[in-house]
């Protein structure tokens, strides 16, 4: 047997299905739930192409400290729904549900379909015109001191700017949030 | 002996490691507790100080019916336990005991921990949630804003110590250690950090807001029974083991010894529960703070204290 196909087909499921559930659950709270497993899932790549660092933080940044603030998001905004009782409804009402609608369900569905099938031709043709190799390259021997040194002589000064961008954002958000003449 | 043989050996060992640990250390808390209170704690049970109460705790546990909340938001909250007790789990694959007695000895060692470390939020949170009780949510949503808040400094605090030695594997600090002597002489303000951080994150007096007995009822699992309240405990004391073997590892020379492979892996074992009694041991003394308290300490203090120490620990390494 094929671990690493197995694997693979796994991590693909996973990642599918969450993904899937993350748009199309009735409760916010189950859609970052899904949202954290999605990004498990995406580290699982990552690890599965030697790139541990990059996965280490994905599920550091992501799974961690980005769904955190999700979460910290639904429970800092008053809605009345999340410490309710969940709306119960039959097996068949919740397929139609998910899959009946017009605006997110059948539809949304067969655009995506459509969209990896021609992203699929297309990478075929790319790797069929030899821009990219379809086997992957020989796995770094520590892929952080790589990225590290890449980071900090390379491509120091968009990593500043990128880190300025980020403080931009954060008094941009201060200020926001903040009414006018409150401390 | 094929591979996947070894790796089901080490799994079983570590799952063991983590049931012994947690009942012994459910065990000593109650000990120290008494001694530090002036009375005799868990006496009946066995020879000696009623040594065997951990057994009878545990089998009680296992046999107690699994009770679930009528209203509980169903997966999510069986889920739960499964999701915080995971990465405790995994963490010990990078715990260094000896010198060739690791898991794993990753070139990412310390980042991986951290990852690790950081999902456990998800199982608080999918607890509190899911079980549908106010003082779940309560206590789920006082972990958020705790965990967030000083895994930054315990996070930057590490810093200071890879910088110096020049490496995340853990296995490579230990060994440094082994060449230059402890860290603790060299960055002595960066396991202060590390230590008070790491008892908020393990949710341990003073910082026991997210769990608080006395006003949450035991927080985010306060509806588990059973089994499933039994991982989230045996989860909380292994967490306090591999914090323990963390600050060990970063900043008390790990196993570096004199006395040879078993030697290495007992002095491990010695200072590591050495730091888990003074952990207990401040929890018997200290009272609990406030939530106001709780962010004053951790933004205004123990951020801008770590930062310092990354730029001094840089300027002395550049002179």
């Amino acid at each position: 047997m094929n671990w690493e196909l197995l694997g693979f087909a796994f991590l693909t499921g996973m990642l599918l299905y969450s993904a899937f559930k993350v748009v199309t659950t009735t409760y916010i709270t189950h859609a970052a739930i899904y949202l954290a497993f999605t990004f498990v899932a995406l580290a699982g790549f990552f690890l599965m192409l030697s790139a541990n660092f990059l996965a280490a933080v994905q599920i550091l940044v992501y799974a961690g400290a980005v769904v955190a603030l999700v979460v910290f998001a639904i429970m800092l905004s008053q809605r009345q729904d999340y410490s309710g009782k969940p709306i119960e409804e039959t097996r068949t009402e919740k397929i139609e549900r998910t899959f009946g609608s017009q605006y997110w369900g059948a539809l949304p569905l067969v655009i995506a379909a459509g969209v990896a099938a021609i992203m699929i031709v297309i990478y075929r043709q790319v790797v069929a015109a030899g821009y990219w190799t379809s086997e992957p390259g020989p796995a770094l021997e520590d892929s952080t001191v790589a990225i590290a040194n890449e980071l900090f002589t390379k491509y120091l000064i968009p990593f500043e700017v990128v880190s300025l961008v980020l403080l931009a954002a954060m008094i941009g958000a201060i200020i926001l949030t903040k009414r006018e003449g409150q401390r | 002996m094929p591979e996947w043989v070894m790796a089901i050996i080490k799994i079983l060992i570590v799952l063991a490691f983590i049931g012994l640990n947690g009942m012994f250390l459910i065990w000593a808390e109650r000990k120290v507790a008494g001694f530090i209170q002036a009375r005799i704690g868990p006496a009946r049970v066995g020879r000696p100080q009623g040594f065997f109460q951990l057994f009878a705790d545990a089998i009680k546990m296992f046999s107690k019916e699994d009770v679930r909340p009528a209203a509980a938001d169903k997966w999510v909250w069986w889920f739960a336990p499964v999701v915080f007790f995971t990465p405790v789990a995994m963490a010990f694959l990078v715990l260094p005991f000896g010198p060739n007695v690791i898991g794993l000895d990753m070139n990412i060692g310390l980042i991986y921990l951290a990852a690790v470390a950081s999902f456990a939020l998800l199982g608080v949170f999918m607890a509190g949630w899911g079980s549908n009780n106010k003082y779940s949510l309560l206590g789920a949503m006082r972990a958020g804003a705790q965990m967030i808040s000083y895994e930054i400094p315990l996070i930057l605090a590490t810093i200071g110590v890879i910088m110096i030695t020049g490496t995340l594997s853990t296995q490579g600090i230990v060994e440094y250690q082994v060449a230059h002597g402890w860290n603790i002489k060299t960055q002595f303000l960066a396991f202060v950090v590390f230590f008070i951080a790491m008892l908020a994150e393990l949710n341990r007096t003073p910082f026991d807001l997210v769990i608080a007995e006395s006003e949450l009822t035991s927080g985010f699992f306060t509806e588990y029974s059973g089994i499933r309240w039994g991982m989230f405990m045996f989860a909380e004391y292994t967490n306090i083991f591999v914090m323990s073997a963390l600050a060990v590892t970063l900043f008390f020379g790990g196993w570096a010894s004199p006395f040879g492979l078993v030697g290495s892996v007992l002095i491990f074992l010695i200072k590591t529960y050495a730091i888990v009694f003074l952990i207990i041991w401040i929890r018997w003394s200290v009272p609990r703070v406030r939530i106001d308290q709780l962010m004053t300490l951790g933004w205004k203090f123990l951020l801008p204290l770590s930062l310092f120490n990354i730029v001094f620990t840089g300027l002395i390494l550049l002179i």
